[in-house]
């Protein structure tokens, strides 16, 4: 950068000033940015900019999108079956789609990463125990968990989000655990020990910036599955039952159409693996950038 | 190599021993079957002499459970195995050439189709596929093993063995009618594992790839060939092993969904069936197959990457 200062450098940058400005230089990145931006805030206003009553049945049947012919703008992306507004739909699913999976994430996170933190920072039998244990309840497979939940507490988004909370958690406590242990070995933490640095202080300053990338990749991947378990059973009619208008649901709601109105089926489809993707853009350019003075 | 192989197969049977907490609970979720009765410690000590011989029980309409496995569970094999040979079989070489020409044009093409293929909802990617394939081509069928003007006679519960194996004159076109049945069940199963794989493989092999002894095997002059297979894979493959099984978890769920909407006989559409009809027994038989099998294959996988790996063997016994 040129500048009329003589000096080398005012103002060192802070960690946060260089993992934006490298995030920044990722224009993939940071369009995904700005789409999740837009998710996030459809997510919060849906039931306002929604222009219809997302269950109200118009009278208008089966009416194409507004780029067909016989579409009209009234409904932008048409109508399904019993003549219900597919773009109101779609936008107030979001809450029940992506703002679900965000609460069964953080939920899922928090919970698991303190226990990771715990299991990390300590050593012994319980750690190895803990090790050896998660790597078998992470094998099962979520769905079965998932049945498994249903059996005993009935169908409803609620009981499948307990059910994916408890598939997510294990995953969570196992790469945290993983990340201080390896962390813990390195000789920048025993340099620390020696100041006089305890655990706390260690855990806060030594190892969790240098973790980051780590927390950042398994968030991306768990709000991934969490999305993808809860449409799955959403549509296997499991999860959120049929007036909702959950994207899976949505989907599920419509198989019968695919060949009368194809639009019915693809646009739900288009709006989950739009936000996946744009999810797994930002999370892998956090990891990018917080890599960047590693790597 | 003894004691780990004892360490594994005792968390093996823990966790086993775990699930069938689980399985005797949903089984006394029903109010009027005898087990409810029971006290808690006797039922479970009875239920698990009973699943020790196979005895799953009886489902709602009287018939025993363990019929029906036999019957569905092999075709949840078929359709899984066949998909997880077709995602090694893609996954391994496309995620060794991303892996190799890490940051380059072709590295970043398959990053970007694998991300969009783990992106795409599956039961959508299969609606999608039914709707180009089988209604507008008319090429591949919608749903169901085989035409049903074809008898074929249960041996194996694998379609295709089975369909070879039958003395019909009519042989070469059951076993036609099975494949084509396949093809898109298959595909779509194939195609979140074979994401995995190549995103797995791509880390593997651009790790292999920054070590030393492949700048010494380039220097000595050997043929990119020889490289690839004598140094490349030798050493990136063992590392992915243990992610197989736990790949092979996330390809029941998925096998479950592709089962539902194919319509395919298999234990996930069973599950989903006994599940709408609150036939607690049959969930319970289906829960425990499906986590026996899981828990198996993943222990099976663990102790094969362990076996072909002897740097994780030997770290494993310095570590005790």
């Amino acid at each position: 950068m040129l500048t009329n200062s003589i000096y080398q450098e005012e103002h060192i940058p802070t960690q946060f000033e260089r993992f934006a400005k490298s995030y920044r230089s990722n224009s993939l990145a940071m369009f995904g940015m700005w789409c999740l931006i837009l998710v996030v805030l459809i997510t919060l206003t849906a039931q306002w900019i929604a222009p219809h009553d997302p269950n109200l049945q118009t009278g208008h049947l089966l009416v194409p999108p507004s780029w067909a012919t016989e579409g009209s703008i009234e409904y932008f992306l048409g109508t399904d079956d019993l003549g219900r507004d597919i773009l109101s739909r779609i936008l107030t699913g979001s809450q029940y789609t992506f703002g679900a999976s965000i609460l069964v994430t953080i939920v899922a996170g928090l919970i698991g990463s303190s226990i990771g933190i715990l299991a990390g920072m300590t050593r012994g039998l319980l750690s190895s125990t803990l090790n050896h244990l998660l790597d078998t309840v992470m094998s099962i497979p979520s769905l079965l968990l998932a049945i498994i939940f249903v059996a005993f507490l009935g169908f409803g988004e609620f009981n499948i989000m307990l059910a994916i909370g408890l598939a997510l958690i294990p995953r969570f406590i196992r790469s945290i655990y993983t990340a201080i242990h390896a962390e813990l070995e390195k000789d920048y933490i025993m340099a620390a020990r020696l100041d006089g640095a305890n655990d706390l202080y260690l855990l806060l300053n030594s190892v969790f910036p240098n973790i980051l990338a780590i927390i950042a990749a398994e968030v991306t991947m768990a709000l991934t599955l969490a999305i993808m378990d809860i449409t799955a059973l959403g549509f296997l009619g499991l999860g959120a039952q049929a007036p909702s208008t959950e994207w899976g649901a949505i989907l599920g709601d419509s198989v019968e159409l695919i060949y009368l109105a194809p639009w019915t089926v693809t646009l739900p489809g288009l709006a989950i693996m739009f936000t996946v993707i744009v999810i797994n853009l930002v999370g892998e350019g956090i990891r990018q950038a917080l890599n960047a003075g590693v790597e | 190599m003894f004691r780990y192989t004892i360490r594994r197969f005792n968390l093996f049977a823990i966790t086993l021993l775990m699930l069938t907490f689980v399985g005797f609970s949903i089984l006394r979720l029903d109010a009027e079957s005898p087990w409810a009765h029971l006290s808690y410690l006797q039922g479970w000590s009875h239920y698990v002499q009973e699943l020790w011989n196979l005895n799953f029980g009886l489902n709602k309409q009287g018939y025993p459970i363990i019929d029906d496995i036999v019957v569905v569970f092999p075709a949840t094999l078929e359709l899984v195995f066949i998909s997880f040979m077709l995602a090694l079989f893609i996954g391994i070489p496309f995620g060794t050439i991303a892996g190799m020409r890490q940051g380059k044009m072709i590295d970043t093409i398959i990053s970007f189709i694998s991300m969009s293929g783990y992106s795409a909802p599956l039961f959508w990617v299969a609606l999608l596929l039914i709707m180009f394939f089988s209604l507008d081509l008319e090429l591949l069928p919608v749903s169901g093993r085989y035409d049903l003007l074809y008898e074929i006679k249960h041996v194996t519960g694998f379609a295709i063995i089975d369909a070879f194996l039958s003395d019909h004159h009519y042989k070469a076109e059951a076993l036609q009618s099975v494949l084509e049945h396949l093809v898109l069940p298959c595909l779509v199963l194939a195609l979140a594992p074979t994401t995995q794989i190549v995103q797995i493989m791509r880390a593997s092999v651009a790790e292999v790839m920054t070590q030393n002894y492949i700048r010494a095997a380039r220097i000595k002059g050997l043929s990119k060939r020889e490289i690839i297979t004598e140094h490349v894979f030798r050493n990136a493959l063992p590392p992915i092993f243990p992610t197989l099984g736990v790949q092979l978890s996330s390809m029941i769920t998925f096998a479950i969904i592709t089962e539902s909407i194919f319509n395919w006989p298999g234990i996930g559409r069973w599950l989903l069936n006994a599940l709408a009809n609150q036939d607690y027994a049959s969930i319970q038989a289906g829960v425990m197959v499906v986590a026996s099998f899981v828990l198996s294959a993943n222990i099976l996988s663990d102790l094969l990457g362990t076996l072909s790996n002897p740097l994780v063997r030997k770290e494993w016994y310095v570590n005790q």
